[in-house]
């Protein structure tokens, strides 16, 4: 492995004065490798701060040569199998990180002196070491009930990247199935990409379009493999501000919401499919739901927003017409 | 002239006991490859807690099985049935169980339970050796033999149990396997019981026939090893809520593929020697077993190997199931190495091999967790290789008069239509005495906490917690947590401990 210092010319150099760059001749070979890692400088009450996250792993030293040791340590124990993981999973409450590997189309946990978690969805692997870390006590189990956030690795800078948005479908009745799957853009930007069904789902960029072509395509695959019964079922949720600006120029606007004494919904239309957008202010996130028609789609949200506290009852959830706002061009 | 034969009929007898030495020394020494198998195929933080439990389950066997072990089982070998014999026209009327190769044993070994005439129970003779002069070195050779077939069977389950058995548990389960469960059985089978008189009794064949222990050893072990798998419960994440399996990776597959190839070497003492002589026509029940087991083992490796390169979900020639594989051909023509021919010995291990792969994902859909796969490759393989016999045995005359039946052993395959209900019936006694026994046995000891470690134990390793030292140890203590090594095979520390970004 070779490390080395660059300084960085650019005009941000005062927050990243350096670049690490890493190369590590034992990856394998579909990793893109030489890597750059950014450096930042902080100073805080007469203190100079140089800090780096690698793989989710924040480090701190008083000089950019002090942090260099400290990586060429963390890298060999991050590597499994020649890889490094894709993505990392991330307890809400302790804090504490699990890294997932990527070996052909599986992916893959592993937990010191414990079992091995592997499935082609990456949702899985989630579920079955959160059960796994509940029964050893190592994530708080409920009411607190801790969860693993996921967070793909950058494979440039091996810093973590949000997933612009997840494919969800809850369970509906006690033998159901749930469905989890975060999305996240391509390395190369161009497009966006998931694991359902055993397999990668993947929808170019399209102007915002993509993240319906996403969905209907994996909605397609899981009614497939009997584990959706109605496309609808499966939802868009937490989708990232500028993609939903993106998508919002290509949607009907139905000049109607839901709405409850905490909450409305703007109803929009795209094909024959109505569209209930959920705008959840805290994470600055948008949720969408599906439905055939306004009671289909009036029932699916009020369904989930019953379950998470938002609504009283289902029927606390109205339809009501509202005044056609322009649909905003993309930034 | 007189001396000459005297002379010749005593190398005879030294030769045969020197034989059944060599071959219980190589059968001792599986104990090293049942160890680093067992070892290899579970997790570094338990490596102490494994190699002790196959090093102390010799020594607590060995004791077990010298106080009444050896008396259950062959206290009443030398019993015989001379009337029986005679009435039932049969040219050898004073047929004993006692292994004549090995010299007179005289009165010793005579007693036994018995219903009747010929339904053998228990041996009642020989506790501690007593009974036996010094001279007696066919017995003594006898013992060792045995003894070490028993240590084998109460190694089997130990890999059943592991990663979660409390030190305690495996300790009672070592003195059980040794003093009641092996011997009783194979006093049935080898001592005179009843199993083995059923062709006298029942008229079935030959009676149970199983020449160096495929029922009497390894169904045995395989089924107490199931008893302890189901009584104990998985270990922590083994299947998940949805019924799935995740893998827990052995952390060592050299040392599991090292041990896999001493224990084939140590099989060519467990099937040759068991035909506990080498003089006359013995010296062909040696050879025959050799060439069955060699070939056997391999068609075993191979076919479960291909298995699941080509058919399984797997697409790979997975090591630990080609390891079972040749363990399970291995275990199948233990039974029936001596009375089959080498293509029938290639047939029984290709099966074995395919069986202990269906026999393993059976198992996973059943959630019953079995660390190395103890019971598909000693239990299943066991009851294929018992009944094998009862199907390819080819009535080889070096077997006429086994059991004291003067035909030679013959399966279905060669006209015997009678020798398969015996060996049947063999399966099903050992299935039920030693399953049941011991699954009731093991419900008591977890109801006084002495079987299953405790969670917190478990996670952290037995090492410490049971035997206060780890097994290894790392010089970079700095990096404990963060120093998982490379590669899929070995569990990867994952958990570390940053304040990462949301």
């Amino acid at each position: 492995m070779q490390l080395a210092l660059i300084e960085n010319s650019e005009s941000d150099n005062h927050l990243i004065p350096f670049y690490l760059r890493i190369e590590v001749a034992a990856l394998s070979p579909d990793l893109q490798t030489p890597f750059f890692i950014p450096i930042r400088y902080q100073h805080f009450r007469d203190r100079s701060i140089y800090r780096v996250e690698i793989c989710g792993i924040p480090l701190e030293a008083r000089t950019a040569a002090d942090l260099v040791p400290r990586i060429e340590k963390i890298i060999p124990s991050l590597l499994r199998g020649a890889r490094l993981p894709s993505y990392i999973f991330i307890a809400r409450h302790s804090r504490r990180i699990y890294p997932v590997y990527t070996f052909g189309s599986e992916v893959i946990a592993a937990i010191t002196g414990g079992p091995l978690f592997r499935h082609i969805e990456l949702a899985k692997v989630r579920e079955y070491l959160a059960d796994y870390l509940y029964q050893t006590g190592e994530l708080w189990p409920p009411p607190t009930h801790d969860r693993l956030h996921v967070r793909g690795v950058d494979r440039l800078t091996l810093g973590l990247i949000r997933p612009v948005f997840y494919l969800k479908k809850r369970a509906q009745f006690a033998t159901d199935n749930e469905f989890w799957a975060p999305v996240f853009p391509e390395v190369d930007g161009s497009g966006l990409y998931t694991y359902a069904a055993s397999a990668k789902r993947a929808a170019p960029n399209n102007q915002g379009q993509e993240v319906l072509q996403l969905r209907s395509m994996v909605a397609q695959a899981l009614i497939a493999d009997h584990r959706l019964s109605q496309g609808d079922d499966l939802r868009t949720d937490r989708l990232m501000p500028d993609l939903w600006l993106q998508l919002r120029t290509h949607l009907i606007d139905c000049s109607a919401q839901f709405s409850s004494p905490r909450l409305e919904l703007k109803l929009y239309q795209a094909d024959q499919t109505l569209i209930a957008m959920e705008y959840r202010r805290d994470e600055d996130r948008y949720s969408l739901y599906f439905g055939r028609d306004v009671e289909d789609l009036r029932f699916r949200a009020a369904t989930d927003l019953l379950r998470r506290g938002l609504i009283p009852h289902p029927e606390a959830l109205n339809c009501q017409e509202t005044t056609v706002e322009p649909a905003p061009m993309p930034s | 002239m007189d001396q000459l034969q005297t002379d010749v009929a005593s190398l005879t007898i030294s030769a045969n006991i020197l034989w059944v030495l060599i071959a219980g020394f190589l059968v001792f020494f599986m104990q090293a490859g049942f160890a680093l198998v067992e070892t290899g195929f579970t997790q570094a933080k338990n490596v102490a807690h494994t190699m002790m439990m196959n090093m102390m389950v010799f020594c607590i066997g060995a004791v077990g099985y010298w106080i009444c072990g050896f008396a259950f089982q062959f206290g009443a070998v030398n019993y015989t049935y001379p009337a029986t014999a005679i009435s039932a026209g049969q040219s050898s009327p004073t047929w004993a169980f006692s292994p004549v190769t090995l010299g007179a044993w005289g009165d010793s070994l005579s007693t036994g339970l018995r219903l009747g005439e010929q339904w053998g129970l228990i041996g009642l003779s020989g506790f501690f050796l007593q009974g036996v002069t010094l001279g007696a070195a066919g017995i003594f050779a006898f013992f060792i033999f045995q003894m070490v077939f028993m240590d084998t069977a109460a190694t089997i389950p130990t890999g059943s149990g592991a990663e979660r058995i409390k030190f305690v548990g495996f300790v009672l389960m070592g003195f059980w396997v040794s003093m009641f469960i092996y011997p009783i059985i194979g006093n049935w089978v080898w001592g005179g019981g009843w199993l083995a008189n059923l062709g006298r009794t029942l008229g079935l064949g030959n009676g149970a026939v199983d020449f160096a222990g495929s029922g009497v050893v390894h169904m045995t072990g395989g089924a107490v090893g199931l008893a302890i798998a189901l009584v104990l419960g998985p270990r922590l994440g083994r299947f998940n809520k949805d019924g799935t399996a995740n893998a827990i990776p052995g952390h060592n597959i050299p040392m599991g593929i090292l041990g896999t190839v001493i224990l084939f070497f140590g099989w060519f003492g467990f099937n040759p020697g068991s035909a506990l002589g080498i003089q006359g026509a013995f010296i062909d029940l040696v050879s025959l077993a050799a060439a069955n087991t060699l070939m056997a083992g391999a068609a075993g490796g191979l076919s479960a190997m291909l298995y699941m390169w080509l058919i399984s979900p797997v697409k790979k020639p997975d090591p630990a199931l080609s390891v079972n594989g040749v363990l399970a051909g291995l275990v199948a023509i233990t039974a029936p190495c001596a009375f089959v021919t080498p293509i029938s010995a290639v047939i029984i291990g290709l099966i074995a091999g395919v069986l202990v792969c269906l026999a393993t994902f059976a198992l996973e859909k059943m959630q019953i967790d079995d660390p190395v796969g103890a019971v598909p490759v000693h239990f299943v393989n066991g009851v294929w290789g018992v009944l094998a016999v009862g199907i390819f045995a080819a009535a080889n005359p070096d077997t006429a008069a086994w059991n004291g039946i003067d035909t030679a052993v013959t399966g279905l395959l060669y006209g015997g239509t009678t020798q398969i209900a015996a060996q049947f019936l063999e399966v099903i006694s050992i299935t039920a005495f030693a399953f049941g026994l011991s699954y009731a046995f093991f419900a008591v000891l977890k109801q006084m906490r002495l079987l299953r470690s405790d969670p917190e134990a478990e996670m952290a390793g037995l090492d410490l917690p049971e035997m206060g030292i780890p097994g290894y140890v790392t010089d970079l203590p700095g990096l404990a947590g963060l120093t998982p090594q490379a590669g899929l095979v070995q569990p990867a520390a994952t958990v570390l401990s940053p304040t990462a970004s949301k």
